[in-house]
């Protein structure tokens, strides 16, 4: 028996974007840590790595989300392009816009969620891992 | 996010409200020392993280917020360029918030050149007994009382003019704050003191100020200078440790306010947050 929540169905469409957004960074990163070159790739590419893994830990935890809502998880990535780059002052611009999207996301559902506390605890934590990927890559940039 | 959360800690105290405020909106009471706020410069620049947040009143008459302690952390914050930081907003109006006063314990002070240094500066400085002073600040007759080791005591009248007993306080304070060092104190025995301070020459005591006049100086534009009010803080928070790269960030002020949230909620969760009901000890402070 799914868990019922209010405005199940609603919750379920934005968790499937928040799924679709980190399928997407996924392939994002595992994109351009194939893609460094240079000095660059002796720092970007762990990070990027551990970008791509925690991405898979997040859609993980919001696939569990909605099969416990039974709902039915998209499986494949949001179809906004990623821009294929070798410059990795691009790679982080991107990623800067990725991680901003998906904080974004994360904020809008954690109200949705809040009543189910298992639910309002893991999407706290993946909004904050969010926002600190944020952070992160401003400092990566030198803002 | 809900923008107001308190979670109820087990023994029912409320929990304490953290906010990331602009360092603009904070207006001080006290004179922050710049020796201290530069060795904190150094501290926090090296650490990247703020351990204990500055606690913070709302303004009664206007906008922004009163700082009750934290002086020296705000202005090393503002030297290393931020614009904002976390604080601890309480309710001044809290009877168990408690006001009372530092003491100075002045090393190697010539007594009775300094009480002519005094007077030179125009301070006005009557002789007292030592069972008297106690009195004399208790009913603010005086905005200081001081006493030599060997019990020779005086006192500085207070002139029931708040700006002019700032003033008389700032100039007594200036004639030895630089030149001789000094601890701030909450006891007054001498015999004590002269235990862990074996240098004392001299104790500076100063009446216990009441809230209304504290906000009265920012109302009035006045500074104490740093170290003489004491507040006692019930719930104060220490040891939150927040990291000053998300301070420094493009983030929006309610952006690092959900993410202090999500800091803050996800500590409880884990289980991290302790209250003590009781007065503890703190080693590495």
């Amino acid at each position: 028996m799914p868990v019922q929540i209010p405005n199940q169905q609603q919750v379920i469409a934005e968790l499937n974007k928040a799924l679709g957004w980190e399928l997407r960074a996924q392939a994002m990163y595992a994109h351009y840590a194939a893609y460094l070159k240079g000095l660059e790739m002796l720092t970007l590419k762990s990070h990027f790595e551990e970008e791509a893994t925690e991405s898979f830990g997040h859609a993980a935890k919001v696939r569990d989300i909605i099969a416990t809502l039974g709902g039915e998880a998209v499986t494949t990535r949001d179809p906004a392009p990623i821009a294929h780059s070798e410059d990795w002052k691009t790679m982080l611009e991107e990623a800067l816009k990725t991680e901003q999207a998906a904080a974004g996301l994360y904020k809008k559902i954690l109200p949705m969620v809040e009543s189910y506390p298992p639910f309002g605890h893991t999407i706290i934590h993946i909004m904050k891992d969010e926002m600190d990927a944020v952070v992160e890559v401003e400092a990566l940039l030198g803002h | 996010m809900t923008g107001q959360f308190f979670f109820q800690m087990p023994s029912s105290k409320p929990f304490p409200l953290l906010r990331i405020v602009p360092i603009e909106q904070i207006r001080f009471h006290e004179a922050p020392e710049t020796d201290r706020a530069a060795r904190l410069v150094e501290r926090l620049a090296e650490d990247r993280h703020l351990l204990n947040p500055p606690i913070v009143t709302p303004l009664q008459q206007a906008q922004g917020f009163l700082l009750i302690d934290g002086a020296n952390r705000i202005s090393a914050m503002r030297l290393l360029g931020y614009h904002c930081l976390p604080v601890q907003i309480i309710d001044y109006d809290d009877p168990a918030l408690r006001l009372g006063s530092w003491h100075h314990a002045v090393m190697r002070l010539p007594w009775p050149a300094w009480i002519e240094q005094l007077r030179a500066h125009g301070l006005a400085v009557e002789s007292i007994s030592p069972e008297e002073m106690e009195g004399v600040l208790a009913t603010r007759e005086a905005c200081a009382a001081l006493c030599s080791v060997d019990r020779t005591c005086a006192f500085i009248p207070a002139s029931n003019n708040l700006r002019a007993d700032v003033h008389a306080i700032t100039s007594l304070i200036d004639t030895y704050k630089k030149s001789h060092s000094f601890e701030r104190v909450d006891q007054t025995n001498l015999a004590d003191l002269r235990r862990f301070y074996p240098d004392l020459a001299a104790l500076v005591l100063f009446p216990a100020f009441e809230k209304s006049e504290i906000m009265q100086l920012v109302a009035d534009h006045l500074k104490l200078p740093t170290g003489l009010t004491r507040h006692s803080i019930p719930g104060r928070v220490l040891r939150v440790n927040i990291q000053l790269d998300v301070l420094r960030s493009d983030l929006s002020l309610e952006d690092k306010n959900e993410w202090l949230e999500a800091f803050v909620r996800i500590r409880v969760q884990e289980r991290h947050v302790r209250f003590y009901p009781e007065p503890v000890f703190i080693f590495d402070d």
